[in-house]
């Protein structure tokens, strides 16, 4: 009887921890931009000029194992990268992802679609030697101005880095 | 409150007329010894040492010839001087180099020795800075610095999206402080082309005090239309807004919304009209090559 007891004990133990390690690991595997609710604890101090990324939208967060690569976002180059592939590739849900959450949703059909032609139009050229570092809502933010012109800000949220701006829009034309 | 030293007190009021004697010049079929004349009475509005409404030229300046916008050397695959010497080549009469953003100042773009290398080759040069309304004085500092650089001739400030709703004060602040900063500074600024479109944009304060000259980034290649409507609706715009500065209409060789270059005749039919400081948006890339060569078939003079 005795015996028995330790048994259930030990497989409710070993259920626990069998648990926490699938929980870790598809996190870490499906690790997404959109779906940073879990990185907020490590970013309490999140103040209101960082958008927050408390509510991941659905779509976002109904897709965790299709994320990008944390690599793929891992400095503002990286990003800026990734963001000029996706475009090319006619990735939309995943150039959504490059952006912070509150920015997430202006990707949309049309200015994906807009994107696309602004950066057949213009050379993509990040003035990186002149890039800003700062700080933002706990984040480290680098503002660069992508075409000589408005300064878009990277976010580090979580080790990814997270535009800011659809900068890929055309400003001021009609 | 302009600052005493600026150059120029003639009010010529028949100017505010050129932009619409130009159109008429580039798209009629007055002989050419009627356009000439008429493209000398441009000149003569726009490009004496005598004021223009609103405004005038540097001191002692007069461009031999129209303007091409640099953002950094880097992007061209150039040094300083070989892109001064591709623009002495090119026939191009002044560059506009970007000397900081805000309250910034790109001391190791924009300096003494990267301004003499176009000066040297006989070409005028003028800092730009890209502005916000997010700090005014700041940015007032730093683009006093750029307009003190020697052998700069004046100062174009670079207002766009950021001005739009209600930042006139800061615009009235900005072109202020740097007039109070720089006593006698040539002060102009550049902005959207099509200006009917940014009904809140203070095209007003800077007209009034960035007003030496405005530069509308009328960008017809970017925004998929032809040259000519275009060129004809930022007119009946900036009729329309009766803004006083005198107008140094920009171009861009940025390619189509569908990806076509836009075409050497087409970029010189823009310039053949538009009086004689216009000017091209920007040196080429060394990502886009085959616009180089195309720089030395416009016509940088009219």
């Amino acid at each position: 009887m005795r015996a028995a007891r330790v048994l259930a004990i030990a497989l409710a133990c070993a259920a626990v921890v069998a648990f926490l390690l699938l929980r870790r690991s598809g996190t870490d595997a499906g690790r997404n931009p959109a779906a940073t609710s879990e990185g907020q604890p490590r970013t309490p101090t999140a103040g209101p000029s960082t958008p927050a990324p408390a509510v991941p939208t659905p779509r976002a967060a109904a897709k965790p194992s299709a994320g990008l690569d944390p690599e793929a976002l891992a400095s503002p180059q990286a990003t800026v990268g990734t963001e000029l592939r996706l475009l090319e590739g006619g990735e939309q849900d995943l150039f959504r992802q490059t952006f912070l959450p509150a920015v997430q949703p202006q990707v949309t059909a049309d200015a994906f679609a807009a994107c696309r032609k602004r950066v057949r139009q213009v050379p993509v050229r990040p003035d990186w030697e002149m890039a800003e570092a700062s700080a933002s809502g706990g984040h480290r933010v680098i503002r660069v101005s992508m075409f000589g012109k408005s300064m878009t800000g990277f976010h580090e949220v979580d080790g990814r880095w997270l535009a800011d701006a659809l900068w890929c829009l055309p400003i001021g034309l009609p | 409150m302009r600052v005493a030293g600026h150059v120029g007190g003639e009010n010529t009021k028949g100017c505010r007329g050129r932009v619409l004697v130009s159109t008429l010049v580039g798209q009629g079929s007055f002989a050419r010894v009627g356009a000439i004349a008429l493209l000398s009475l441009v000149a003569a509005c726009g490009g004496s040492e005598t004021a223009a409404p609103g405004g005038s030229v540097p001191l002692g300046w007069q461009p031999p010839a129209k303007g091409l916008w640099i953002w950094y050397f880097g992007y061209t695959g150039m040094t300083a001087a070989q892109a001064a010497q591709t623009a002495k080549d090119a026939g191009v009469g002044y560059v506009l180099i970007k000397s900081g953003q805000d309250a910034s100042y790109w001391d190791t773009r924009y300096n003494a020795a990267s301004v003499a290398e176009f000066t040297s080759r006989g070409m005028k040069v003028f800092a730009w800075a890209y502005m916000t309304p997010a700090d005014v004085p700041g940015s007032v500092q730093a683009a006093a610095l750029a307009a003190r650089v020697p052998g700069t001739s004046g100062l174009v400030i670079d207002a766009e999206i950021e001005f739009e709703g209600g930042h006139d004060l800061e615009a009235q602040q900005l072109c202020e402080g740097l007039r109070a900063a720089v006593p006698g500074v040539w002060l102009a600024y550049t902005s959207f082309g099509w200006i009917g479109y940014h009904p809140t944009f203070p095209f007003d304060a800077f007209d009034r005090y960035c007003g030496d000259a405005f530069f509308p980034q009328v960008y017809w290649s970017d925004r998929g239309v032809t040259w000519s409507s275009g060129h004809a609706e930022a007119m009946q715009m900036l009729e329309a807004a009766r803004l006083q500065a005198p107008v140094w209409i920009v171009q861009s060789n940025d390619d189509t919304p569908q990806g076509a270059s836009p075409a050497t005749a087409d970029l010189n039919a823009f310039f053949d009209l538009t009086p004689p400081y216009s000017s091209l948006w920007e040196f080429p890339s060394s990502a886009s090559p085959a616009k180089l060569p195309q720089l030395a078939l416009l016509h940088w003079t009219n």
